[in-house]
């Protein structure tokens, strides 16, 4: 995996687990669009006939989406939910496709009862092909996007070649966006045990980014070395410190690395420079272990 | 400051720096003259990336004196024998 | 000489002649004056029934193709070969008449004009009718024109011409048998006018036609054709070595796509060996200097460090290691695919490089095929155009040398024909002192007579004393005509008779006239030739001479203009 292809499918890991209710069928409807263009109909320019259990429609292959997101996906709702849902578009819509697909943002799958349910309505209904999309299978459907697409939809990307252009002034602006505390209390310096990626469960795009941010972490340290407040490297990690803490349990590890990345980098889309400074600086305070977990002894 | 961190080098701890002033002061000296042969070392030795500022230089002088490991004497700085 | 003039139509007024001078009158109407109105009378006609009976074309102008005439026919008995024949003409069948006279075999024989003419030729001037000369060659009917003056081609306008239209080569030739010299360098010079002429109008061809382009001069197309065969021989050496090969564009395609991948390749290597410095950067352990000497400075200044600080300078240098540490696990791998591209990359660039070699050699030494039909084409117009190059030098070439030998022909003949006046100088002077005589006898004299050699041949002219008037022009036809028939009665040709119209009287003063006619019969009863003269009334009688009497040799039928019927024919048409 290239730094572009992981920084962007971290972006896109983000922006689904983000997308929760009507979030999310505009998260689908975003991605299908770019990736099918106009072959993809969403079903709200179908006019005013509200909801016809309908959330998009794929021409060429005949495919009718119901889009599913809950935040939490109860039995009880869930199958009278999805037998209504596949009744409703076979009536309205069985003319026109030959596969039901039941979109939803469950990260670790479906549960066995829905599972069960897909089944019997597809032995029920000879001629209709029944499917369900979550994570994986939408990555595989964001994996078509050109780059142009990926660039509307996130900005720029770091590059290889922005990494050969990296300099200090990338890395001060980078600096100057942190809010810098005041010198802290002697901290205890210990070594940075193995396995701290792993030990953190960050994803592989994640993974990625930090050691495109590594290759770049001496530009950091090097930067700390030369300025003339001996202190800021210091000074900086406090913050850092202090964000991870506000950070640490309300998300995930890959949620908690995005939203550094927006605090780090700010919500605006930089330059493929100014994202892999980005980088360099999270890497470096990753390395030191100012932020995330560090693997237990055991790891190593 | 005083002693090296994760994100403070071993060169700009003023410990460090009070041992080259220290190594200075075989013969009492005034505190420009040290100043001089230390800033002096500092560009000469290419592979030092970071060459000594006045302040930290200043802030390491203050240790020695807090310290005790220095006394000015007549506008010069000598080390206080033990 | 001619004994009698007749004809089939019934109102022709028949002419009998008699030996010497011959005068027919032409009465002309008081009030007309012009010389049509005098010419239906006939003395034109006169002239022209001779021509026509020794075998003048009769074209659709003659006049005896005209309704009134064309089915008559004309006759004329004369003296020929010291014979007596008759010949007859209708303009009917203008290309056959009837002979008769003990000369011919049996009693009339129908020959044709061809026929007649040669034999005229032979009996009258001794030409051979078989003598195939090289270019001009005297003819009878050129010969006999100056004895018949005809004004009808404009005869008398100058002694040597008997006609307006005659050729320099002809009358040349013509003079220059009559006077006996050798007519044959006259004969050469005007082969040598033929093909001037010839080369002129091959000149102007080669400026529009045969080759598009003005020939030019031979040197210059000389140094042209040169450039362009040199041209020609490096292009069919070129195609004589040119090996085609079928795939030329699609290996030159490869040879691109190569260029473009090798760029691609090297712009990769770029980026990626940027990335391997970055992580041998950041793989690096720079182990701090040791501070073992810390303790023990600050020990000399009295000072005991407590042991935190001593251990905090161990616990950071350990730190930074285990952060390479954990770098090196992460980055390793990175580190070493990037190796890895690199390597394979440059094993991909090497055998890329050498395909591209490869190529380049086979493209260096062969060709594509439409270069090849391109330079096939080339040849072939490299070769059209050094074959017209060629062609235009060869005849500049040709133009130019048959111009010099013309040049030198020009020369060879004045030489000959100056050495032949040199060898020939009694029949000059013969000539000369013959006009001279004649002259002599005038009321005025009429000049004397020169020849002279030009580079154009020889040129007759007469000098004259004074005035140029018409008359005296006119006497010097008769000068001259009178010199032929000397000429002619000494060396035994000609057709022994004379005949003069009376337009060569014409604007001449009367005593002019009758001293000429006293002449004109003195030396033709000297020299036993006849002379017949047309004359209109008013000039006959208008002087005297002494010892001439114009009366007796005034021919009973006289002509007039005044009745339809006074004319020769006895008609009119």
């Amino acid at each position: 995996m290239n730094l572009q292809q992981a920084f962007y499918e971290h972006k896109f890991e983000i922006a689904f687990l983000r997308a929760r209710g009507d979030a999310f069928q505009d998260f689908f409807e975003r991605l299908m669009g770019f990736a099918y263009k106009a072959d993809f109909m969403a079903c709200r320019p179908w006019g005013n006939r509200g909801d016809r259990k309908n959330d998009g429609f794929l021409r060429s292959e005949r495919r009718l989406f119901q889009v599913y997101a809950p935040n939490e996906m109860k039995e009880s709702v869930a199958i009278p939910k999805i037998r209504e849902d596949f009744e409703g578009a076979r009536i309205h819509w069985g003319v026109y496709f030959d596969e039901w697909v039941f979109v939803h943002n469950g990260t670790d799958g479906l549960p066995p009862h829905v599972q069960k349910l897909i089944l019997e309505l597809e032995k029920a209904n000879t001629g209709i092909k029944l499917e369900t999309w979550g994570l994986e299978e939408l990555r595989l459907v964001f994996r078509r996007l050109s780059t142009d697409d990926l660039q509307l939809w996130f900005g720029f990307a770091p590059t290889d070649e922005a990494r050969a252009r990296l300099g200090f002034r990338d890395i001060q602006v980078v600096l100057e966006r942190i809010g810098e505390q005041a010198v802290p209390f002697v901290q205890p310096v210990r070594d940075v045990p193995m396995g701290k990626i792993k030990a953190n469960a960050l994803s592989e795009s994640v993974a990625a980014l930090l050691k495109a941010g590594m290759a770049k972490a001496p530009l950091v340290d090097e930067f700390y070395s030369r300025w003339h407040d001996a202190t800021l490297g210091e000074r900086i990690a406090q913050s850092f410190r202090t964000k991870y803490e506000s950070l640490r349990g309300r998300f995930s590890p890959n949620e908690i690395f995005a939203e550094l990345q927006v605090w780090v980098g700010g919500d605006d889309q930089g330059t493929p420079e100014h994202q892999l400074a980005v980088l360099a600086v999270m890497a470096y305070y990753f390395e030191s272990c100012d932020i995330f977990e560090e693997a237990r002894g055991d790891e190593s | 400051m005083i002693l090296p961190s994760k994100h403070l080098s071993q060169d700009r701890a003023l410990l460090t720096v009070g041992v080259g002033i220290l190594q200075h002061l075989g013969q009492p000296k005034t505190v420009s003259a040290v100043w001089e042969e230390l800033h002096r070392r500092g560009e000469e030795a290419q592979h030092s990336a970071t060459p000594l500022k006045f302040d930290q230089f200043i802030l390491a002088l203050d240790l020695l004196f807090l310290m005790g490991a220095v006394q000015l004497d007549e506008g010069l700085l000598r080390r206080k024998k033990p | 000489m001619i004994q009698r003039i007749y004809s089939t139509l019934p109102t022709f007024k028949c002419l009998d002649f008699r030996p010497g001078l011959n005068i027919l009158i032409a009465q002309k109407e008081q009030g007309a004056t012009s010389k049509q109105t005098r010419n239906r009378a006939g003395k034109t006609s006169l002239i022209e029934i001779v021509h026509f009976l020794t075998g003048a074309d009769a074209g659709k102008d003659s006049p005896f193709r005209t309704e009134a005439l064309v089915n008559e026919s004309f006759g004329m008995e004369f003296d020929l070969g010291g014979e007596r024949v008759s010949v007859e003409r209708s303009g009917s069948a203008k290309s056959k008449l009837q002979v008769s006279g003990s000369g011919f075999a049996g009693d009339i024989c129908r020959i044709t004009i061809k026929e007649w003419v040669e034999a005229l030729g032979e009996s009258v001037f001794g030409l051979n009718a078989g003598q195939d000369a090289a270019g001009r060659a005297p003819t009878f009917r050129s010969l006999f024109a100056y004895f018949v003056r005809r004004q009808i081609s404009g005869a008398f306008t100058t002694p040597e011409k008997q006609a307006t239209m005659q050729q320099v080569g002809d009358y040349q030739v013509a003079l220059m048998f009559l006077l006996g010299l050798d007519w044959k360098i006259a004969s050469d010079w005007q082969q040598v006018r033929d093909r001037e002429k010839t080369l002129a109008e091959l000149k102007k061809a080669a400026g529009a036609g045969a080759f598009g382009s003005v020939i030019g001069k031979a040197s210059d197309l000389r140094t042209q054709l040169t450039v362009a065969e040199a041209r020609l021989g490096k292009l069919k050496s070129q195609m004589g070595s040119f090996r085609v090969l079928p795939q030329y564009r699609e290996l030159e395609t490869e040879a691109d796509e190569i260029t473009r991948d090798l760029n691609k390749l090297a712009n990769d290597n770029t980026i990626d060996i940027a990335m391997i410095r970055d992580l041998e950067i950041a793989l690096h352990v720079e182990a701090p200097p040791s501070l073992a000497d810390l303790e023990s400075t600050y020990a000399e200044a009295g000072i005991v460090l407590p042991g935190t600080a001593v251990r905090r300078y161990d616990e950071v240098r350990s730190f930074h290691e285990s952060v390479i540490r954990n770098r090196r696990d992460y980055l390793s791998g990175e580190l070493s695919s990037a190796k890895q591209r690199l390597e394979s990359r440059e094993q991909q660039k090497a055998k890329l490089d050498q395909r591209r070699s490869e190529i380049m050699v086979i493209l260096r030494s062969h060709g594509a095929l439409e270069q090849f039909s391109w330079l096939q084409g080339e040849v072939g117009r490299a070769e059209a155009d050094a074959e017209s190059l060629r062609q235009r030098f060869e005849a500049a070439e040709q133009l130019e040398g048959a111009q010099n030998e013309l040049e030198i022909e020009r020369n060879r003949l004045t030489l000959r024909l100056r050495r032949d006046f040199s060898e020939e100088g009694q029949r000059l002077a013969d000539a000369i002192l013959a006009f001279e005589e004649t002259s002599g006898r005038l009321y005025e004299s009429a000049g004397s007579m020169q020849v002279d050699t030009t580079p154009n041949g020889p040129v007759f002219g007469i000098q004259m004393q004074g005035s140029r008037s018409k008359g005296i022009k006119n006497m010097q036809i008769f000068c001259f005509d009178m010199m032929l028939m000397r000429l002619c009665a000494k060396r035994a040709i000609g057709p022994g008779f004379l005949i003069h119209d009376s337009h060569l009287f014409d604007g001449v003063d009367g005593r002019q006239i009758i001293s000429a006619l006293k002449a004109g019969a003195e030396t033709a009863e000297e020299l036993g030739f006849q002379y017949i003269v047309t004359l209109n009334e008013d000039d006959a009688f208008k002087e005297t001479v002494e010892g001439f009497d114009v009366r007796e040799h005034v021919l009973p039928v006289t002509l007039t203009d005044a009745t339809e019927d006074g004319g020769l024919f006895g008609i009119r048409f």
